[in-house]
């Protein structure tokens, strides 16, 4: 063996060391248990000789002084202490970081380090023996045959307790190697001080206790035979044993503390799998395993892969073979699959290698943050992927870090809140539903929704009408925002604001899913959810357009299958996105095919494309009800296959870029099938988390094509319509409450006599049916005098683009008709009707008919706008966008521009620009949109609109048209097309 | 190593042909010739990727030659994949008209192509003639690294 693949080998093995000597070293801190100490200093000891043989000088100087101090804990000559602890940990880390650096860290100078543990070996000496096992024994005899010769140290029998005169032997029966059980040495420390503990030739423990209790109390306290304790007696008075260097059977004197498990808050992650294995076990082990790279595990896995192709072929030729052969198939088929498991067997490694490391992580960040937080760790043993074990290091330490100190208070303020004054960061890892379990918990102050809220308002991450709607799950989950960070001061731990956003995204590219529970003042849950392994995923295989794709089924949440007719009808838009309405909640729709059509990402024009295409297909639809973090959404399929458990095939390193395919796979054919990366496709579609959320109660955001529509019916079915923003409220009524005043109906709400207006009353229609006692009355929104709508039936909500036409059926109480579902359907004009019926309502007729120019490209608006601008008695002249504005100012005069803000080609801020600057025109200009928000509002009047109002609000419209046909602007006149700054 | 580099080492060529034109792939950068199977269309990728196809267990990125060579010649033919080595470039197969034979050129008759030859002389590695036709050879790791990664 060359001197390299030994240099490999040490490495190797020691990091293996390494591994397991920081959790040893912790644990010695409350337990000197033999085994434990021997442990750490065989580590030690075997890492020094393989530096010493391969001359590392420096590993070798800083192991063989850490191994001098373990041979003093080791024989019982010093006590480990925190300092001692610390500093040993230490040299572990610069004994990990030579071994790293093999070769060239040979000659790194380490005297620091190597000072400073010699130091501790001449601090600790003399004082080091509280109870001093190196003075001279004392031999104690009792009467029992076990109790003949107990020795005890001279120092510790007269340096004993005042209150504890008696001198007891305990005899404990043989537990095997296992140690005294932690229950029995808290209560021996409780009943008196432990001289000594010995381990006789039976296997025994056998303790000499200096108590206050005589014998009869001692066995019935620890339920022993009468034989098993025996009063002892100084042997010889005189007779000193003499004081072995290291006493054989002396254990361990005075820290008998509670040894391994249950003590959490002492003895962090003692828990852990791997040190429960006892030394017998070890070693079996390491006779037992192999090192292999993990490149010969890939190349057995896709070797694997292979055969199980060529098997898939052979159970499809099996019809046409001969008996003798089908046997053999069969055969091949079960070998294959159980060598494809064992394969996949050797990728996974338990979870509590990653769980291992967090002991010292916590130890370092209590100390650092000055907490008090203890580490439980279960289920170490559950196993995982290496690939995602490894991916998963990162947001796990992330998570933890946030758990000590977000999650944790200080010892004092524990103390005040009436909580242990140590707090618990439990970390969990089980099976369920074919996935691994995570859960990093803990029990500190808990998320503070409201603080959340004050912080996304404070970074405009979200709106306050956002966080309104938000229940506290949502609120909660806030955290994981890119930009996102509530720690009040940022410490260098965490609360850089970056890290929870990563964290969401590891999991999720892992095919995970992260849960965040969280109770105020009693701690926060971090549940993660990941598959058992990246590399076979069990996933439901698509067709579209005649190719096969696999949705991870982690994502899939469920199946939806719509006929042609519920197709046709429960296939909504909202804006410009497809939506359907699945249990109460709109669901965002994304088709497949349109994606793969389209390489780049959709703009709203092409969703809104891929929604007028698709609005005829009279064409059943199937679609998955995926979920990427927290936005579900459908994707429309041609046809779902099943389900099947795929070998996952990265990406070829060509199309990583590709954000629409997580990978590829081969199927049982042989063909290639992708695989589909949700979060890609619903990036690609532009499908947002709020536009699923949002409420189709509210016109959205911008000036879309589609208007959100309150449809109800009138007599003998007849539909009308009426766009819901301008309604405030559909009260149901009962027509027993009517009352009829002279020739009027009115009717009480919230306590006003409403005025009730029957559409026949005014309209050409039937009049207005209704079945039974109950029926709707229609509010509308910015009305002076309390007045509704009567209708009969509440037909339905729908979101989609209108084009209303007057020729069919004019009349100036109608905006128009248009087709919907392929029924004819009356828009009435609320305001004109509420005129009508009652003349108070009815705008005043304008003392001059005005010319003006209306720019405004959504034709429901446009319709709706210039019926109220005629209604008033003006001309108006419609553009259908800024350009075609421009165009025609520069032919006519007008009085007034009208003009929506989102336009294609020139919008309204850029027409504004051009009326003022390029045509340096003076005419007043009044703005019109959706948008509410102060900044549009801003924008439009610096790009030069005099005035801006909402599009849903009439009577505030027709005073802003009149204000400004009346001069009463307050714009400051032009000078050479350039305005007048204000004094 | 030891060989003298001026001395003319007879070079193998993997011969096929792209759109009338005669093409070569060093015979040490291929692994096998495969016929044509179904490929799996990969939306959203450059043009010049015909898809994914499986050779022999394990999934391969097929490129279009003559895609990449700018040839509108799409008379149909009995096409071919050329199975490059994993160590010259990471699972890929290119896509070509028909196969040629092998042929042995000596080393130093290789010359460095000059514009106008070929379509796109930042494919090429070099060319060479041979009776009375003109072998162009193909640098295969260029020729992937058209379409990214």
């Amino acid at each position: 063996m060359d001197d390299d693949s030994l240099l490999h080998d040490f490495i190797a093995e020691s990091r293996d060391h390494l591994s397991t000597i920081e959790r040893d070293l912790m644990a010695l801190e409350s337990n000197t248990e033999p085994d434990l100490v021997n442990r750490v200093f065989r580590a030690m000891h075997s890492m020094k000789g393989g530096a010493g043989f391969l001359s590392l000088t420096s590993i070798n100087a800083v192991a063989h002084r850490a191994e001098t101090l373990l041979d003093q804990v080791r024989s019982g000559r010093m006590t480990p202490n925190r300092p001692m602890i610390d500093l040993l940990l230490e040299a572990a880390d610069v004994v990990a970081s030579l071994v790293e650096q093999g070769r060239e860290g040979a000659s790194t100078d380490v005297t620091a380090i190597c000072a400073r543990l010699d130091a501790m070996m001449h601090a600790q000496a003399p004082a080091a023996a509280p109870v001093a096992t190196t003075g001279p024994m004392v031999n104690l005899t009792g009467p029992q045959p076990w109790a003949q010769a107990l020795a005890v140290p001279e120092a510790a029998l007269h340096g004993r307790d005042t209150d504890h005169p008696l001198l007891m032997g305990l005899r404990f029966p043989a537990t095997g190697s296992a140690p005294l059980s932690p229950t029995i040495t808290t209560n021996l420390k409780a009943s008196g001080e432990i001289l000594a503990l010995t381990h006789d030739p039976s296997g025994a423990w056998v303790v000499v206790l200096a108590t206050p209790m005589p014998v009869e109390i001692l066995v019935s306290l620890y339920d022993l035979p009468e034989e098993a304790v025996a009063p002892l007696e100084v042997s010889a008075p005189g007779a000193v044993a003499p004081a072995p260097v290291a006493p054989p059977r002396v254990v361990a004197a005075a820290p008998v503390a509670a040894p391994v498990p249950v003590a959490v808050a002492k003895a962090p992650a003692t828990s852990s799998a791997p040190q429960a294995t006892s030394p017998a076990a070890s070693t079996d082990d390491a006779a037992n395993t192999v090192r292999i790279h993990v490149t010969i595990l890939d190349q057995l896995m896709t070797l694997a892969g292979e055969l199980v192709l060529i098997r898939n072929q052979q159970l499809i030729a099996v019809n046409q073979a001969s008996i003798e052969q089908r046997a053999q198939i069969q055969r091949l088929d079960a070998i294959t699959t159980s060598l494809q498991e064992a394969i996949m067997r050797t990728r996974l490694q338990p979870i509590g290698n990653l769980f291992s490391r967090f002991p010292r992580v916590i130890r370092d960040l209590a100390t650092k943050l000055g907490k008090k937080i203890a580490l439980q760790a279960n289920g170490n043993e559950v196993e995982l992927d290496r690939s995602i074990l490894e991916s998963l290091a990162d947001p796990m330490k992330h998570l933890v870090r946030n758990a000590c100190d977000h999650g944790m208070e200080t010892p004092e303020r524990r103390l005040a809140l009436g909580k242990t004054e140590s707090g618990t960061v439990t970390l969990a890892a089980w099976h369920e539903g074919g996935q691994v379990n995570i859960e990093i918990r803990d029990d500190g102050p808990g998320i503070d929704p409201q603080r959340l809220k004050a912080k996304c308002l404070e970074k405009s991450l979200k709106t306050a009408a956002e966080l309104a709607a938000m229940s506290e799950k949502e609120l909660v989950r806030l955290i994981l925002l890119p930009g996102f960070s509530t720690a009040e001061q940022i410490t260098d731990v965490s609360g850089r604001g970056v890290g929870m956003d990563v964290v969401a995204t590891t999991i999720e590219n892992l095919g995970g899913t992260i849960d965040i529970t969280s109770r105020l003042g009693h701690g926060s849950t971090f549940h993660l959810r990941l598959p058992l392994t990246l590399a076979i995923l069990p996933s439901l295989i698509v067709e579209c357009d005649g190719n096969r794709y696999a949705i991870p089924q982690t994502n899939v949440e469920e199946l939806v299958g719509l006929d042609e007719h519920e197709a046709a009808s429960r296939i909504e838009s909202a804006g410009d996105q497809e939506v359907f309405r699945l249990r109460g909640h709109l669901l965002p729709l994304v088709r497949l095919d349109e994606i793969l059509k389209r390489p780049k990402a959709f703009t709203a024009r092409d969703r809104s494309d891929i929604g007028r295409a698709h609005r005829q297909d009279r064409r059943p639809v199937t679609f998955a009800v995926v979920r990427t973090g927290s936005t579900p959404f459908g994707l429309i399929v041609d046809q779902v296959l099943g389900t099947e458990e795929i070998v996952v095939k990265p990406m070829h390193s060509a199309l990583k870029k590709l954000s629409s395919f997580a990978g590829a796979t081969v199927m049982g054919d042989g063909s290639v099938a992708l695989i589909l990366a949700v979060e890609g496709l619903a990036a690609h579609a532009g499908v947002e988390p709020d536009r699923s959320e949002a409420e189709d109660q509210h016109v959205s955001d911008q000036d879309r094509e589609a208007q959100t529509l309150l449809l109800f019916a009138g007599g003998n079915d007849e539909r009308f319509a009426v766009a819901l923003p301008l309604i405030r409220r559909v009260e149901r009524i009962l027509l027993k409450d009517i009352q009829r005043i002279g020739g009027q109906e009115f009717i009480p709400v919230d306590g006003q006599p409403t005025a009730i207006i029957r559409l026949e009353q005014h309209l050409p229609v039937s009049p207005t049916l209704i079945e039974g006692e109950e029926a709707f009355l229609l509010l509308p929104k910015h009305l002076t005098r309390p007045v509704g709508l009567l209708a009969g039936r509440i037909v339905d909500t729908i979101s989609t683009a209108v084009t209303l036409t007057t020729e069919a059926m004019p009349n100036s109480l109608l905006l128009g008709t248009t087709l919907i579902d392929g029924k004819v359907t009356l828009f009435p004009d609320l305001y004109r009707l509420a005129g009508a019926h009652d003349p108070a309502h009815a705008p005043a007729k304008a003392q001059r008919a005005a010319n003006i120019l209306l720019a405004e490209d959504t034709a429901f608006f446009r319709q709706l706008i210039k019926g109220y601008l005629e209604g008033l008695g003006h001309h108006v002249t419609v553009a259908h966008d800024g350009e075609e504005a421009v165009e025609i100012l520069g032919k006519q005069t007008f009085d007034l521009l009208v003009s929506d803000l989102e336009m294609p080609r020139c919008d309204g801020w850029e027409l504004a620009r051009r009326v003022r600057q390029d045509l340096q025109l003076d005419l007043p200009t009044l703005a019109v949109s959706t948008l509410s928000d102060p900044k549009s509002i801003q924008r439009a009047l610096e790009a030069g609109f005099d005035r801006y109002e909402q599009k849903m609000d009439p009577p505030r419209f027709t005073v802003a048209v009149d204000d400004l046909l009346a001069g009463r602007i307050g714009r400051p006149p032009l000078v050479n097309g350039k305005e007048q700054p204000r004094v | 190593m030891s060989e003298s580099a001026t001395l003319a080492v007879d070079r193998q060529f993997c011969t096929f042909h792209v759109g009338g034109q005669l093409f070569g792939l060093d015979i040490l950068d291929v692994r096998e010739i495969v016929d044509l199977q179904p490929m799996t269309p990969v939306a959203h990728a450059p043009g010049a990727v015909s898809g994914y196809v499986n050779i022999r267990g394990s999934i391969h990125l097929v490129l279009c030659l003559r895609h990449l060579l700018g040839s509108n010649d799409d008379t149909p033919v009995k096409r071919r994949l050329v199975v490059l080595k994993p160590r010259v470039v990471e699972s890929c197969a290119l896509l070509v008209d028909r196969i040629g034979d092998i042929v042995t050129v000596p080393g130093d008759r290789i010359e460095v192509a000059r514009g106008g030859m070929v379509a796109d002389p930042a494919l090429v590695a070099g060319v060479c003639h041979l009776d009375g036709n003109l072998l162009v050879v193909l640098d295969p790791r260029r020729v992937a690294a058209t379409i990214g990664g």
